[in-house]
């Protein structure tokens, strides 16, 4: 025995074979797929970890509703004015629709979950793990958002609940549209030097000016978004390549950091969103210029 | 701190670090209990066995932070592999030799994961955040030491 009681160091067989042993399992699991590796992370979480996750799910609850229980409030009462005036419109709309022999549209559903995202440095905190009910009959990819905006992408299951990336993570896409519905394009994250990740509408016509402050939607046009949840607004312009197209900053609609609890959509079959999505592209604009009409109208993003 | 006690208190840092895993997270630095529990636990095993007790605590962080899971277990079990080896081959019973161990131990096990990270490794991360968040662990697990060791002992 030596120094606080630890054996020798030894070279005996045994402590070489379990060394060996070791940095075999862990080169093995370098090698597994993303998929698998997945697996043994749900796993983990399911039972080694679980009773320390439930330690953090308690714990920011009851951190989170203190804190916001007054906002709680005022969001829900504003949400109880925008239902009040939506069902009036969506009756119309169905009157509208039977009086024309339309279906009535399918826009699915949504399922609440609860988000956890990477640890920052040790982890990948652009990507995250969904907790929800329900989450295994979902088809993926899902979006995820909440009332401010989306969040992300769901891309796999992962053992009764769901793993994905931020809006921040580089594979992120989103096609987006203008609310007035005259400027498309793609909106992915961007990272300047030293500053949080922002996002930037990459693929928007040359011609196209879109203002400081103009709100993007998405299209729905995918499958993987329903149209018209906030993505961000616009800040300035980022870029603009020569006669071809320009780029803009985006200010998020939501924050990854801030997200505790967001909605997955369950999307309706995708031969009923089509229709859907090409609402969102074609609707005119409400109150359109009348030069800016012909030559403003992008064609649809593919994302 | 020999015996019981100094697992005792190894088992408290590891287990705190996971139970405050979000707090930890949102300190820049913050002290990295689970690379000083690590390596207090290296302290006194043999290399193979530290290795191993390396390995599983790399998969249990992967799997909480969303972390690469291969490289992380790798990274962990070189650690406590080497923080085994490190107290084999410089034998020493100076009370400087922990804190010593602690602060370069957790400076190269965070600089290693953040290499095989997916968010890379910042020149003010390496320069600064990581030998802060080194000194506070070993400053935290010596006084977890002390403590524990007051009512125990």
């Amino acid at each position: 025995m030596t120094y606080l009681g630890a054996p020798d160091p030894g070279r005996s067989r045994g402590n070489t074979a379990v060394t060996v042993v070791v940095i075999l399992v862990a080169a093995v699991a370098s090698a597994l797929p993303r998929e698998q590796q997945s697996l043994i992370e749900a796993g983990v979480r399911a039972t080694v970890l679980s009773p320390f996750l439930a330690l953090h799910r308690a714990s920011a609850e009851r951190s989170s509703v203190a804190r916001r229980a007054g906002a709680l409030q005022a969001e829900r009462d504003s949400l109880v004015e925008v239902v009040m005036r939506l069902r009036a419109l969506a009756d119309q709309a169905g009157e509208l629709r039977a009086l024309s022999s339309l279906p009535a549209p399918n826009v699915g559903g949504v399922r609440p979950v609860e988000v956890y995202p990477g640890r920052p440095r040790v982890g990948d905190p652009d990507v995250f793990v969904l907790r929800g009910e329900g989450l295994e009959s979902l088809e993926f990819p899902a979006g995820v958002f909440t009332g401010n905006g989306v969040v992300g992408v769901a891309r796999a299951p992962h053992l009764g609940g769901a793993r994905g990336e931020f809006w921040s993570h580089p594979d992120f896409r989103v096609s987006v549209i203008t609310e007035d519905g005259s400027v498309s394009g793609i909106v992915r994250a961007a990272r300047l030097a030293g500053e949080q990740p922002i996002m930037l509408l990459e693929g928007a016509p040359f011609q196209s000016d879109i203002a400081p402050g103009t709100v993007l939607n998405t299209t729905g046009i995918s499958g993987v978004y329903p149209p018209g949840i906030a993505v961000g607004t616009v800040r300035g312009l980022a870029e603009a390549e020569a006669g071809w197209m320009k780029s803009y900053f985006v200010e998020p609609a939501a924050f990854p950091a801030r997200t505790g609890v967001a909605l997955i959509w369950d999307r309706p079959p995708v031969e009923l969103l089509m229709p859907l999505a090409a609402d969102s592209l074609t609707r005119p604009a409400p109150d359109p210029p009348a030069s800016a009409s012909g030559d403003s109208t992008a064609a649809p993003a593919g994302t | 701190m020999r015996g019981a006690g100094r697992w005792v208190v190894i088992g408290l840092i590891i287990v705190s670090h996971f139970a405050f895993h979000p707090l930890w997270g949102s300190w820049p630095a913050g002290p990295d209990l689970l690379s000083g529990g690590l390596l207090l636990a290296s302290l006194g095993l043999r290399p193979g066995r530290a290795a191993a007790l390396g390995l599983g605590l790399g998969l249990l962080e992967a799997s909480m932070a969303l972390g690469p899971l291969g490289p992380t277990m790798l990274v962990l079990a070189v650690g406590g592999f080497g923080g085994a080896w490190f107290r084999a081959m410089f034998y020493s019973d100076t009370a400087r030799f922990t804190p010593t161990l602690l602060i370069t131990g957790v400076i190269v096990i965070q600089l290693a994961l953040a290499l095989v990270g997916a968010t890379g490794l910042g020149l003010s991360t390496g320069l600064l955040l990581i030998p802060v968040s080194a000194v506070v662990t070993a400053a935290v697990c010596w006084t977890a030491e002390r403590v524990v060791g007051f009512f125990i002992l």
